[in-house]
């Protein structure tokens, strides 16, 4: 059984909030934080959520550890841990890309001489110093999926017994790039993301940072913390299928909706679908697999925030806590004209929510998800 | 180097010069090899993948930014992305090939970081996402700006190999 583990802390910067409670009025209010912005150095403009009017205190503008400590900061904050219990927390971060901005900045700033110079610890190396932290952070890059297996491998070593508490984080940064590579897979929608449509043409991509702090129940309880939700799960699997296209008949998702779940109409499913024709099908087929026509209500918040890739576990993880916390179940932001027979809300509303799987799908394959439940309805 | 040589380890490879077209394909030899050698009944089955490296954008990144030097990125294709951002691109891979469903991610860390990547690993085994987990570090030791070579080292951890048992 092990121990049980509660997110007491929640923190993220993205396109639509520099702190948690703008982010989550804005999905409540369904404001998109998506427009068009110039990347100079390829001279094209493309549509993406990202972050606006932040401003860079390091010398270096590396805002892959900006945009980690803004997070992390809060979500402390949030948590009300104690400056002196942070030396021994560890630190688990999921990123996809890992700074890629910062390799370009360096490359150009230095004309191709310091690329040697890189490895992640140059990314990371401010927030070690920042939190004070002595162990060096926990980093898994899988793609979309990277955030949430930090998250589900954090709350394994919380379960397991190894640690009391452990900050999870996610981040990712815009770059040119990215968008090059994601636009030449043909995966990049031009105008807007549409998730389960059935005229979707891809995705938009976002940028942001997410933190939580993870513990244990009895932790929480002793500090009188505030309890979000509690980690009830988490599955990861490899599809060994394609290095860019999902299992279309959905067994996998299939898998990794297997939870203990009595019944779907106190469940939401927040689904990482991307708007792309071949996962948003493999999800659709994964959950009528998985549940029927009769599915818990499908959600996503991809087309007003961008997909943040490897933050997204995180990032997105944010709102469905926060969804199980107010008991406010998300809609399915995008989609005009959806797939057949899918269950959805087109606007929050209120409702009793034992439950939310979030699910996320990635290149390469993984595909991971993290059962969340509330506290109050166990 | 602190992830090598143990109970299961085959020995260092080092590839001087690294072909990259032909590196993912080396690997899976490699993997193979070991793997008939030492856990042939988990070859299709619980078998998770790790790719140990000190960045996400392992060795094909230089060779990308050569490539792509004073054009910025015009003409770059998918699958020149994803050589060079293997990102999960390595494990991924290899989880194909070996037909595997357990998890196959990439972990990232310094060669002198004292965290114990293996412990958390250990962790997916006992809670049975997995039975063995192969473990492929993945460094690059410049020699100078024009010579590279990738040092990788395989060893394989599973629920009755203690820590100590294969520590040097």
């Amino acid at each position: 059984m092990g121990k049980r583990v509660v997110v007491s802390g929640v923190g993220t910067i993205n396109a639509i909030g520099c702190d948690t409670t703008q982010y989550w009025n804005g999905i409540l209010a369904g404001i998109s934080g998506i427009s068009a912005k110039m990347f100079e150095d390829i001279k094209k403009t493309f549509k993406v959520g990202d972050i606006k009017g932040f401003v860079s205190t390091s010398k270096e503008e590396n805002f892959f550890a900006d945009y980690l400590i803004h997070s992390i900061s809060e979500a402390l904050n949030d948590s009300k841990v104690g400056v002196s219990d942070l030396p021994d927390t560890p630190l688990f971060i999921g990123t996809a890309l890992g700074n890629i901005s910062q390799i370009e900045t360096q490359l150009i700033r230095f004309n191709h001489d310091r690329f040697d110079s890189y490895n992640i610890a140059e990314s990371i190396r401010p927030l070690k110093r920042y939190f004070g932290l002595k162990m060096n952070p926990f980093i898994v890059s899988s793609t979309c999926t990277s955030s949430m297996n930090a998250l589900g491998m954090a709350y394994l070593t919380i379960k397991d017994g190894m640690y009391d508490r452990v900050i999870v984080a996610g981040c990712e940064t815009l770059n040119s790039h990215i968008l090059a590579g994601i636009r030449s897979t043909k995966g990049m929608a031009l105008d807007s993301m549409k998730p389960f449509d059935l005229a979707r043409s891809g995705m938009l991509l976002g940028e942001g940072a997410g933190a939580v702090v993870i513990e244990t129940l009895e932790n929480a309880e002793k500090r009188n913390a505030h309890i979000y939700a509690e980690i009830a799960g988490y599955k990861s699997y490899s599809e060994a299928y394609h290095l860019m296209v999902p299992d279309l008949t959905g067994e996998n998702i299939n898998k990794a909706l297997d939870y203990d779940i009595s019944q779907t109409s106190d469940t939401t499913l927040l689904v990482s679908a991307n708007g792309t024709k071949y996962n948003d099908e493999a999800i659709y087929n994964g959950l009528l697999k998985k549940y029927g026509n009769n599915h818990p209500l499908v959600a996503d918040i991809k087309a007003i925030i961008g997909h943040t890739l490897g933050a997204s576990g995180i990032v997105e993880g944010i709102a469905a806590i926060k969804s199980i916390e107010t008991q406010t179940a998300l809609p399915l932001y995008g989609v005009e004209n959806a797939m057949s027979g899918l269950r959805y809300l087109k606007k929050p509303k209120d409702m009793e929510l034992k439950n939310i799987i979030h699910v996320s799908t990635s290149f390469g394959g993984n595909i991971a998800s993290i059962h969340y439940k509330s506290v109050n309805l166990a | 180097m602190r992830y090598m040589s143990n109970l299961y380890a085959r020995d260092r490879v080092i590839i001087d010069e690294a072909d990259w077209n032909g590196f993912y394909p080396f690997v899976k030899d490699c993997c193979i090899n070991e793997l008939t050698k030492h856990f042939p009944e988990y070859y299709n089955d619980k078998l998770g993948i790790f790719v140990v490296s000190d960045t996400v954008q392992q060795p094909y990144i230089r060779s990308f930014f050569k490539s792509i030097e004073g054009t910025h990125y015009r003409g770059m294709a998918s699958s020149k992305l994803f050589r060079c951002t293997p990102v999960n691109g390595l494990a991924s891979f290899l989880s194909i090939e070996l037909k595997t469903n357990s998890p196959a991610l990439t972990l990232l860390a310094n060669q002198d970081d004292e965290i114990g990547i293996d412990e958390y690993v250990r962790l997916l085994i006992s809670n049975n996402f997995l039975k063995v987990a192969m473990m492929l570090c993945v460094y690059i030791d410049y020699v100078n700006e024009e010579q590279y070579r990738v040092i990788l080292d395989i060893y394989f951890l599973n629920s009755t190999v203690k820590r100590d048992s294969y520590d040097e």
